[in-house]
């Protein structure tokens, strides 16, 4: 899988570039600035981009800016945007009109390097993915009564947050340890609990329980 | 104190002045009643007492002429020699003859034991004989003398014939409503006349018929001799007498009476209205004359009460409108300059305090930067090393090497969301970047009680007031959490006339101390230094309110 990073701290962009590679990604271009990742996601058309949400020259969110440009400009691109904002606002933003193979990962997730691999499959094969700590914020988010997600037994809650994750049944029944039939089953217990129309995909799914959770 | 404010100054002189005017005139209007009355009555009485004269002498007149008839018939009888028994028809004859030309009421001849020689011929007769001894020939004495029919006749009375068959010739006329007639006739109409004998109403021209002269007393005596006011016929009359015709006996036997309409009667009904008029004129002249002098002198008066009242209420655009030199000028002038001064320093005081808000903010957002790019970076770099390590054969292969590493991830995870959360604490990125209603949605998701933002905006507005309006929220959820207990808390921003409202309210304990309650003066200083409002309501068992205006045009 080919691979372009961008992120301005030399020292961690070299890092994951290095673990990349040893997991046996083609880093193909690493870039410290949202105009020079553009430009090389250009001519390199690389299977995904990892950006980091902060880099010059503002060091606000330009990351978000360039992984929406990338979206729009070249669809095959998979983005993956790492941040250190816990904030399920800039998540929804990446995936707000129903966009795939983008996600939303917290930067601290280079701490588990098995699992920002996979991550960073599932988002190079055109999953929605979105940080499992943004989703459990907003799962675990206090709630006025009646509050509907009171209704869901723990296990429909422990799908739901799956399913907000981005992962698709297959993957839930693979981390859960269920049937893929139980979790047919659950998701659709939950979308009927929940008063949600059924999704045409799992990436819009995501857009659908994520919009429930923030509402 | 409000009650007399309300009232304006032009008002209270208006008032007074109309009070002035009217005291003046009512008090005008008596003393001037009085004179007046007293000059009319004066007047009055002065024509009653002078058409009491003339009644007098057309009574005299009547009296000479009677006197005149009766002496002239004496004359004639004695010198025919009528009085001689044999020639009675004679005398009968010619007693008719002068009774029917000379119109009288009474003409007639007895001895003077009072027998009647001739038969009275067609008219009264006297009661009491005149007294005889009086007469000599020729002698004639008038007398007001009842006669036989109870009326009153005034006689004029002569001795006729040679002393040896002395009679007396007696002629007059009656005392009653005729003579009374004749005798206003003959004053041209000046007033009433009433004819008094023995104490009754002998004869009148009034209409009201009456035994008891008016202004007698009941017993018919007592006659006022001078004017008096009295009621006749329901109207105020005043009346008057003089004593006539003594009787026989020498008393007054009658008197003359005028009677004429009250003229002071008529005088309270005009002179009040005329009075009223003028009063009422007057007012309306004084209050025209006030208003127009009092307004020149009033109207900057109030013009400055007006604009300092906007000051005062805050308006920042009203200024003093100064006209002339005079000392309200003076005063405006004075007033204008110390409103410019207070203006000019309540200026400096919130650009102050502007600046030290924004430099505060500034200096948060620093901060936040610095955590970001510095200690968490770092830290972010260090956990991808140790996540090399653990992923590495080495630690796969050593249990304990692998433990230590997950306890240093475990560690470096703590340390990483920790100084997320400072960093968002000092000031969170996503409400610079993203504005006011994402950072609201994003406290409402991580706060640890249920909140709801009901309400919010999209639209961006300047960085010190999203500051504010951000701190504001933040720091009464986190209050309400601490102290109020609620089961919800409900947030809304919005625009309203050039503002931006924000508000959090809960349904916990209330009775939160705006004052001595945590960061909330910290707030309220900032709220103020932007020029806004900054309330708290926290009844006791009522939940806590927090309202912030904050001015954003």
């Amino acid at each position: 899988m080919r691979v372009v990073i961008a992120d301005d701290s030399v020292l961690f962009r070299e890092g994951l570039a290095r673990v990349l590679t040893e997991g046996g990604f083609d880093v193909v271009a690493q870039v410290s600035d949202a105009g020079t990742l553009l430009e090389r996601v250009a001519i390199e058309l690389p299977d995904i981009a990892i950006v980091d949400i902060r880099m010059p020259p503002t060091f606000t969110q330009e990351g978000l800016v360039a992984a929406q440009a990338i979206q729009e400009r070249h669809p095959q691109v998979a983005v993956l945007v790492l941040s250190q904002y816990l904030e399920s606002h800039y998540a929804m933003k990446l995936i707000s009109d129903g966009a795939t193979a983008v996600g939303y990962l917290l930067k601290d997730r280079v701490l588990r390097l098995g699992d920002l691999l996979d991550v960073i499959t599932r988002v190079g094969h055109g999953e929605c993915v979105i940080d499992a700590a943004v989703v459990s914020q907003l799962v675990a988010r206090p709630r006025e009564q009646p509050n509907p997600l009171a209704r869901l037994t723990p296990r429909e809650r422990e799908v739901l947050g799956c399913i907000a994750e981005g992962r698709s049944n297959q993957a839930i029944s693979d981390r859960l340890g269920f049937t893929t039939k139980t979790v047919e089953s659950h998701v659709r217990s939950i979308f009927l609990k929940l008063d949600l129309a059924e999704a045409a995909d799992d990436n819009r799914r995501v857009l659908a329980v994520l919009t429930y959770l923030r509402s | 104190m409000a009650g007399r404010r309300d009232v304006p100054l032009l008002a209270k002189i208006l008032v007074t002045l109309a009070l002035c005017v009217g005291i003046a005139s009512v008090a005008t209007y008596l003393f001037e009643t009085r004179l007046t009355r007293g000059a009319l009555t004066r007047q009055s009485d002065r024509l009653a007492v002078s058409h009491l004269s003339i009644l007098k002498q057309a009574y005299l007149a009547q009296e000479r002429s009677l006197d005149a008839l009766v002496r002239n018939l004496a004359a004639e009888v004695t010198t025919r020699a009528l009085t001689d028994p044999s020639r009675r028809n004679e005398l009968d004859a010619e007693l008719s003859i002068s009774h029917r030309d000379r119109q009288l009421d009474l003409l007639e001849v007895m001895d003077t034991q009072g027998r009647r020689p001739v038969p009275p011929a067609g008219s009264v007769s006297l009661r009491d004989p005149p007294a005889t001894a009086a007469f000599e020939a020729f002698d004639v004495n008038s007398h007001l003398l009842a006669a036989t029919d109870g009326t009153y006749v005034q006689t004029v009375a002569a001795g006729v014939g040679r002393p040896t068959d002395r009679l007396i010739l007696a002629g007059g006329y009656a005392f009653g409503d005729a003579f009374a007639y004749r005798l206003r006739t003959q004053i041209g109409d000046l007033g009433e006349i009433v004819l008094v004998a023995g104490g009754k109403v002998a004869g009148t021209t009034l209409h009201e018929r009456r035994e008891v002269p008016p202004g007698a007393r009941v017993d018919g005596t007592g006659l006022p001799t001078s004017p008096t006011v009295v009621k006749v016929n329901g109207a105020k009359t005043l009346v008057v007498y003089a004593p006539i015709a003594f009787g026989s006996d020498g008393a007054p036997a009658g008197a003359l009476g005028v009677a004429l309409a009250d003229p002071t009667a008529s005088l309270d009904d005009s002179l009040a209205r005329s009075r009223l008029t003028t009063s009422l004129g007057l007012a309306a002249v004084a209050l025209m004359l006030g208003w127009l002098l009092f307004r020149s002198l009033i109207r900057p008066l109030v013009r400055l009460a007006h604009t300092a009242t906007l000051i005062a209420g805050g308006d920042r655009d009203a200024s003093f409108d100064i006209r002339g030199r005079d000392e309200i000028a003076m005063l405006g002038d004075s007033l204008a300059r110390m409103t410019e001064e207070s203006r000019a320093q309540a200026a400096r005081i919130t650009d102050t305090s502007r600046r030290i808000v924004g430099a505060q903010d500034e200096e948060r957002h620093r901060i936040e930067r610095n955590l970001h790019d510095g200690a968490q970076q770092r830290l972010l770099t260090a956990s991808l090393a140790v996540g090399v390590v653990m992923a590495g054969r080495a630690a796969q292969d050593d249990a304990r090497l692998a433990a230590d590493l997950e306890d240093v991830a475990h560690h470096l995870d703590l340390a990483l969301a920790e100084l997320r959360e400072l960093a968002r604490g000092i000031h969170p990125s996503i409400l610079s970047e993203e504005g006011l209603g994402a950072a609201l949605g994003s406290l409402a998701e991580k706060s640890t009680i249920p909140t709801t933002v009901l309400r919010s905006i999209t639209e961006r507005l300047p960085a010190p007031i999203e500051a504010t309006a951000y701190f504001i929220v933040s720091e009464a959820i986190v209050n309400s959490a601490k102290h109020g207990h609620p089961s919800a808390v409900h947030v809304s921003a919005s625009r309203l006339n050039g503002h931006l409202v924000v508000e959090v309210s809960d349904d916990g304990v209330g009775g939160a101390d705006p004052v001595n309650g945590s960061g909330l003066v910290g707030l309220a200083d900032r709220v103020a230094a932007l020029g806004g409002q900054f309330t708290v309501e926290s009844p006791p068992g009522e939940g806590t309110r927090i309202v912030a205006h904050l001015p954003c045009e």
